[in-house]
């Protein structure tokens, strides 16, 4: 098709001399820092692709559409990609050699939820899974050697999405969205009158609940999460409007600490450029704030995390994508369109030198891989 | 860091390296000259006209404040009435000048309901109630004072529809002896009316004069990207289905505005004749239907002009539901027929996020 708009993104980035798009597959072998997400519009072209602040790019077809990554603790560059609800897979890629090293699939019944941790070992992945009939949550589990599943916990919710470990490296936090959607019925949400959120804490081992939160917001989906190194959980919500009965702005985000009642950060007007959404969370540990992405209002909002206040903004059209790097102090922020832009986790101001356009259509999450 | 940033525009290299990529590779017509000619055909002029009814109107604020009488009322209020359906000409372009702030954009100061749909005459009848029975001076400092939600074109209809005593009396001899009895209401009047005129000219400036961001935001809108990284024409796009949206879900669904000057549905016709000539231009200009026309998508263009026709029909009939139905319709067009028509890619996350 010809667009009349037809801004040539990949004659562009190859023109800046700022990004080279090396075909599926091929291996970058660049060390360093890269921003690695899900990408893609179609079947064809769904991936896992990593790109460096230098420009180069590592792409891998996934065959489906992928959702949020998982790291390897000690193996540098090994990454799972998750599929988006309702998939079946993942896919493992060995990012420094540009290959897809396995797949994981979800057992029979369950779909993906797009979210998975490694444990601190790296013997274990652990990911979101729901029912396909009732979207009771499942945490899989599947071994690193084989790929194999090997066990199922309990999520202690429906639908449950972000998953991550605290840092004691032991407890799982699990972001249970609460809303029931079936696979024939895609995503539309079945159950808006009785819908029951939550996030809870899970002993991997045991799978036994350690605590869980919900917080008193009408019909606050929460399904993103930041974890800090003191294990303080900064949970982001999405709002299903249609139920609430007003119109009034509600609170988004919400801090969590184990044995304490939640902290639901402020309300103020801004929050309502927000549009009742927030697609990602990211923490700094360093600097105390929380980034907040909301693709839907093209916002990111920055919170003191200790004090639950808005900080600052960044207008950045369909962001989404959220990392931290605390080596170099960085939010890193990806749209859609391919954009990534550097912002101080300290001053929040943003570094237009660091911007970067990529042939790619960054999906929602955007996680940091050190090669 | 503010609470909106605004982030420079790309260095002038890589504006000049986009500015050649959008010309179109293939023979035909290019989409930035589409864009150019629906920006200063359509927009320009329908924010100039939206600014120059304001003065308009309060020219004869000023003159029926200096001798009510009911020649005078009649013609405030026809100027209103024209001014309201400039606006709506305006209204779904709300973007740039309109769309200035996070919290409070100046389309607020304008159309109160356009936040979320709130129907905000009963605040307007309060405070001005309030106002008419105080002393304090109605000067600058007071109507900077007041929120977006007393503010407007609803407040200026308030103000000249309808007395300000209880039942609110909308018999033009009721609404002059109120001007009569209470000469505070024509200071309240002209407030407010100067607060709008204020409004709609920076509005109109904010097109087409650097606002100190680098550019006018007339050849902002002709760059590869606006400085918040967004493609003009996804910007654009945008911002007609959700007025689109606003207008369907808030009004239609919801609560009818203008009821006091009974102009609800002449200012619905207003705003589709501005889509209409946005999206179709004239005879001797291509608009954006006749491009994708030429880029082969017939049915999708005919179904866009049928979804016009029963939308402009819809509004000359007064039927509510139909119109419903067909803006809805014209909403999809907008998300869906339109862009993928034109290879405009509205972005995936905002739509289909998880």
């Amino acid at each position: 098709m010809t667009s009349p708009f037809p801004i040539d993104r990949r004659r562009l980035v190859m023109g800046l001399g700022m990004a080279t798009l090396l075909p599926s597959g091929c291996a970058s072998r660049i060390p360093g820092p890269q921003w690695v997400s899900a990408q893609g519009a179609d079947d064809a072209s769904f991936s896992l692709v990593g790109a460096s602040p230098d420009g180069s790019v590592t792409e891998v077809s996934s065959g489906f559409r992928g959702h949020g990554l998982a790291v390897h603790p000690f193996v540098p560059g090994h990454v799972v990609m998750f599929a988006r609800r309702p998939g079946v897979e993942g896919l493992v890629v060995d990012l420094g050699r540009g290959k897809p090293i396995g797949r994981i699939r979800c057992p029979s019944g369950l779909r993906m939820q797009g979210h998975g941790a490694f444990s601190a070992d790296g013997a274990r992945l652990y990911g979101t899974l729901a029912d396909e009939e009732t979207a009771e949550g499942v945490v899989g589990v599947w071994r690193t050697d084989t790929w194999d599943p090997i066990d199922e916990l309990p999520s202690y919710g429906l639908g449950p999405h972000e998953l991550r470990f605290l840092p004691d490296g032991q407890t799982l936090v699990v972001a249970n969205g609460g809303l029931l959607t079936r696979p024939e019925t895609g995503r539309e949400v079945l159950n808006l009158d009785t819908m029951d959120s939550s996030v809870v804490l899970i002993d991997a081992a045991s799978g036994k609940r350690v605590d869980a939160f919900r917080i008193p917001v009408p019909k606050a989906s929460l399904r993103h999460l930041g974890v800090t190194d003191d294990g303080t959980v900064v949970v982001g919500a999405q709002i299903q409007r249609e139920a609430v009965g007003h119109e009034d702005v509600l609170p988004l985000v919400a801090a969590l600490r184990a044995g304490e009642a939640p902290v639901v950060f402020d309300a103020p007007a801004v929050l309502a450029a927000m549009v009742d959404y927030v697609g990602s969370v990211a923490v700094s540990s360093r600097s105390r704030i929380a980034a907040t992405s909301s693709p839907r209002g093209n916002l990111v909002l920055f919170w003191d995390l200790d004090r639950g206040t808005v900080l600052g903004s960044h207008a950045f059209n369909d962001v989404s994508g959220l990392a931290v790097d605390e080596s170099t102090g960085t939010f890193v922020l990806s749209s859609s369109s391919g954009q990534v832009r550097n912002i101080d986790t300290t001053s929040l101001e943003e570094d237009e030198g660091a911007r970067r356009d990529f042939d790619v259509r960054w999906d929602n999450h955007l996680t940091l891989v050190t090669l | 860091m503010s609470l909106l940033n605004s982030a420079p525009l790309a260095s002038l290299g890589v504006i000049v390296f986009l500015g050649g990529c959008l010309e179109d590779a293939t023979s035909g017509t290019s989409g930035i000259e589409v864009l150019e000619d629906s920006i200063d055909n359509t927009v320009l002029p329908d924010v100039s006209t939206f600014a120059a009814s304001s003065v308009a109107m309060q020219t004869e604020v000023t003159a029926f404040c200096a001798s009510p009488d009911a020649d005078g009322l009649t013609g405030v209020q026809d100027a209103w009435k024209t001014l309201a359906l400039d606006w709506h000409s305006v209204a779904p372009y709300n973007l740039g000048p309109l769309d200035n702030d996070l919290i409070l954009p100046r389309i607020l100061f304008i159309e109160s309901m356009r936040q979320r749909g709130t129907d905000y005459t009963d605040t307007v009848r309060e405070e001005l109630q309030r106002a008419l029975a105080g002393e304090n001076p109605l000067d600058t400092t007071f109507f900077e004072s007041l929120t977006f939600t007393k503010v407007g074109l609803l407040a200026l209809e308030v103000l000249v529809f309808e007395d300000s005593r209880d039942g609110h009396s909308s018999d033009p001899a009721d609404i002059l002896g109120d001007y009569e009895v209470a000469p505070r209401k024509c200071a309240y009047l002209a407030g407010v009316m100067a607060q709008l005129v204020t409004t709609a000219q920076a509005v109109d400036e904010g097109w087409r004069v650097d606002d100190g961001t680098g550019l006018p935001f007339r050849d902002q809108m002709l760059q590869p990207t606006l400085p918040d990284g967004t493609e003009p024409i996804v910007e654009l796009t945008v911002s007609l289905f959700e007025h689109l949206d606003y207008t369907k879900t808030r009004k239609l669904e919801g609560i009818l505005d203008a009821q006091l000057s009974g102009q609800f549905y002449p200012h619905v016709a207003t705003m589709l004749r501005s889509l209409d000539g946005f999206l179709d231009q004239n005879a001797e200009t291509a608009g954006l239907i006749d491009l994708m026309e030429e880029r082969g998508f017939l049915a999708e263009a005919a179904e866009v002009r049928d979804n016009l026709q029963s939308a402009h029909d819809a509004a000359a009939a007064e039927s509510r539901d139909d119109l419903a139905v067909a803006i809805g319709r014209l909403e999809g067009n907008l998300k869906r027929e339109i862009p993928d028509s034109l290879g405009i890619f509205l972005g995936i996350n905002f739509s289909d996020g998880d």
